[in-house]
């Protein structure tokens, strides 16, 4: 063996050594990565998880301190789900709350659709300015509104009915779809419109079948800002609604499942998880679409 | 087939004038070239035969019929825009067939017409695919296709070329001459080359600063430029211009020769020329220099094309000398061409 071989080998005893050391990094920072995206993700399960176990809990297994809380001591029942549906009018929450959104959802998109439109392209600059001045009427909060407005709704004659809810919802909710979809339109080149406008299409048929389709996103933003709008919001839900059966489920599950200080932790808990489950299903499934729609809302607006 | 009448059109954005008082006739069949430099008002002029700018004043009539007033759709005229603006979310396919859907064409026509397109521009393959995923070359030819593939009475194409390279340029401007023939489709065509210009135009309008400067055939502008700046943006480079006399005299770079090198017997303007640099540019060599009695900062320009190989070095004061059939004379104020004045 030569003294050349010898470094030789030893290059290569070498080189492998390294190899191995860079094998055993990657599987380590394959490993980092996985348990912090496991561990993120079993953080934003965990309500979840908790309210779907507490909804099956029977009472003495829940109000025991010394029983492990997140787990079945006794065997599980459909006891409470039962009494939510029955005894309760949940069902007829859901139905208003479903209805609520949807008429909300259409309302935004045929007012803020054309006002973003026409903001976005028509009016030269003071479009910007216009869109900017409507934006901050969203950042006026409910609490100061919902005492005039209440006036308003009592004037209509819609007090204690969910129609106040779908005349007030979309004083917030057009405002910010409409900015939104402003960003959207914009980034959209007028070219395109304009194309198809000499390709044989009016104005309002170009609007529909070039532009409509390159801003779904933007649309799929506004459905889903809407619709959790009426879900969750509460002032004007408690306080423009006093009958139990004209009451959404942001507020009606809340009154009916907490009597005085008695907690119906169970029906609660069904309650929530029966809205966010399927909610959440729809969310995920245009989760990318959504993504791009706000973050491009924000960067071009 | 249609011929297109742009009387006295007059485009105003606040106080931008884009177009200036242009009047000009395109005839049946006819493919004219609009030439001039960037932001003369190109692409302002062809969104309003388009339709999608409303004139200041002034007329355009299509086919005879005023259209001045009606919306884009109503007129019948294709347009490739200088982006080629094609629908992203729609495939090569849907691009092409969009506007025959508009114009109420039986389905059954679609299929046909979309792939005839597509054959005469070799995109069969793309019809798939999306703009994205196609090469600038290949979304100008679907922009074509969406042009041409309703049979218009006026094509209207901007500066569809500028986004190829040099050699699919040569090939596409071939390919685009070639077809418009075979359709005999009027168009319309913008850039701001003059060689594109030179090579595809039946005639060729210049433009500067909104208003038309010069309609004429390729050879017409170029040999009998209307005014200074039509002689000077046509040519590379453009037509030398000395002060003389209180007129200005022209000659083209190309006519402009060392004595030694003209023809004996033609009657001759000769110029001490002193020479300041010499470039070689492969088939030609450019000498750039000061003409005898002319001020200091204006510099003439000869071309001497390498078949000329007589020696000329820099610093040297040299004849050179210009056939008077090529001089031309221009008013010193206007700029306008004038009639031969005496040397
Ligand atoms: N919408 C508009 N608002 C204001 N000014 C405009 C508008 N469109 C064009 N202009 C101005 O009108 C003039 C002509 O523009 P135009 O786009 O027609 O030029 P062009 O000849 O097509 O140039 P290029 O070769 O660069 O495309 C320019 O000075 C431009 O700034
Ligand atoms: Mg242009």
């Amino acid at each position: 063996m030569n003294n050349q071989e010898i470094i030789s080998r030893k290059g290569e005893g070498l080189a492998a050594n390294q190899r191995f050391r860079e094998t055993i990094n990657a599987i380590l920072r394959q490993v980092a990565l996985y348990t912090t995206v496991g561990l993120m993700c079993l953080f934003a399960f965990f309500p979840f998880l908790v309210l779907m176990i507490n909804t099956f809990r029977e009472d003495q297994d829940l109000y025991r301190p010394q029983n492990f809380p997140f787990f079945f001591n006794d065997p599980p029942t459909l006891f409470h789900i039962t009494q939510l549906f029955k005894e309760t009018n949940y069902v007829v929450f859901l139905r208003n709350s479903v209805f609520v959104g949807l008429v909300v959802v259409l309302i935004t998109l045929a007012i803020a659709i054309p006002a973003a439109y026409s903001l976005a392209r028509l009016t030269g600059k003071w479009g910007e300015r216009a869109g900017i001045a409507i934006f901050m009427v969203y950042l006026v909060p409910p609490t100061l509104l919902f005492l005039p407005l209440f006036r308003m709704v009592v004037a209509l004659h819609l007090n204690d009915t969910i129609w106040s809810l779908i005349v007030v919802y979309p004083t917030i909710s057009i405002p910010f779809s409409t900015w939104l979809l402003m960003g959207f339109f914009k980034s959209i080149p007028k070219d395109l419109e304009e194309a198809a406008m000499v390709d044989g299409y009016s104005r309002a048929a170009a609007f529909l079948k070039v532009v409509m389709p390159l801003s779904l996103s933007g649309i799929i933003a506004v459905v889903v800002f809407t619709f959790t709008l009426t879900l969750h919001e509460f002032i004007y839900a408690l306080t423009f609604i006093s009958s139990s059966a004209q009451r959404t489920l942001s507020v009606g599950v809340p009154t009916e499942l907490i009597r005085g200080d008695v907690f119906f932790w169970q029906g609660l808990s069904a309650a929530t998880i029966i809205v966010a489950i399927p909610v959440g299903i729809l969310y995920n499934l245009v989760l990318d679409r959504l993504i791009s729609g706000f973050t491009m809302g924000a960067v071009k607006g | 087939m249609a011929t297109v009448d742009i009387n006295n059109v007059t485009k105003h954005f606040d106080d931008v004038r884009a177009i200036d008082g242009v009047t000009l006739s395109v005839q049946e069949g006819e493919f004219l070239v609009l030439l001039g430099p960037s932001g003369c008002g190109k692409t302002t002029l062809m969104r309003t035969i388009a339709g999608l700018e409303h004139p200041t004043s002034g007329e355009i009539l299509i086919d005879g019929r005023n259209v001045t007033g009606l919306p884009p759709r109503a007129r019948d005229v294709a347009m490739v825009f200088q982006s080629y603006a094609l629908y992203p979310h729609k495939t090569v396919f849907n691009n092409i067939v969009f506007p025959l859907k508009a114009q109420g064409i039986p389905k059954e026509e679609w299929d046909t017409r979309v792939r005839e397109a597509a054959q005469v521009l070799g995109l069969e393959k793309l019809l798939d695919r999306r703009p994205r995923q196609l090469s600038g070359g290949e979304r100008q030819r679907v922009a074509l296709a969406r042009a041409m593939v309703r049979d218009p009475k006026v094509m209207l194409l901007d500066e569809p070329l500028s986004n190829l390279d040099a050699k699919l340029r040569a090939s596409a401007r071939d390919e685009l001459q070639t077809f418009q023939r075979r359709l005999g489709t009027t168009t319309i065509f913008v850039t701001h080359d003059q060689v594109e210009a030179m090579g595809m135009g039946d005639r060729i309008a210049v433009m500067s600063g909104g208003k038309l400067r010069q309609l004429g055939t390729p050879h017409e502008v170029y040999t009998e430029s209307a005014d200074t700046f039509v002689a000077t943006f046509l040519g590379s480079p453009g037509m030398n211009l000395i002060p003389r006399n209180g007129y200005l005299l022209g000659f083209r770079p190309e006519n402009f020769l060392p004595r030694e090198a003209m023809p004996s017997q033609s009657q001759i303007e000769t110029f001490r020329f002193d020479v300041k640099r010499v470039e070689y540019l492969g088939a030609d060599r450019l000498i750039y220099g000061i003409v005898d009695h002319a001020p200091d900062d204006v510099i003439s320009i000869a071309r001497l094309p390498s078949a000329v190989t007589f020696p000329i070095e820099v610093h040297e004061n040299h004849e050179f000398a210009v056939a008077h059939e090529h001089l031309r004379y221009f008013d010193a104020d206007t700029g306008l061409r004038i009639s031969p004045q005496p040397l």
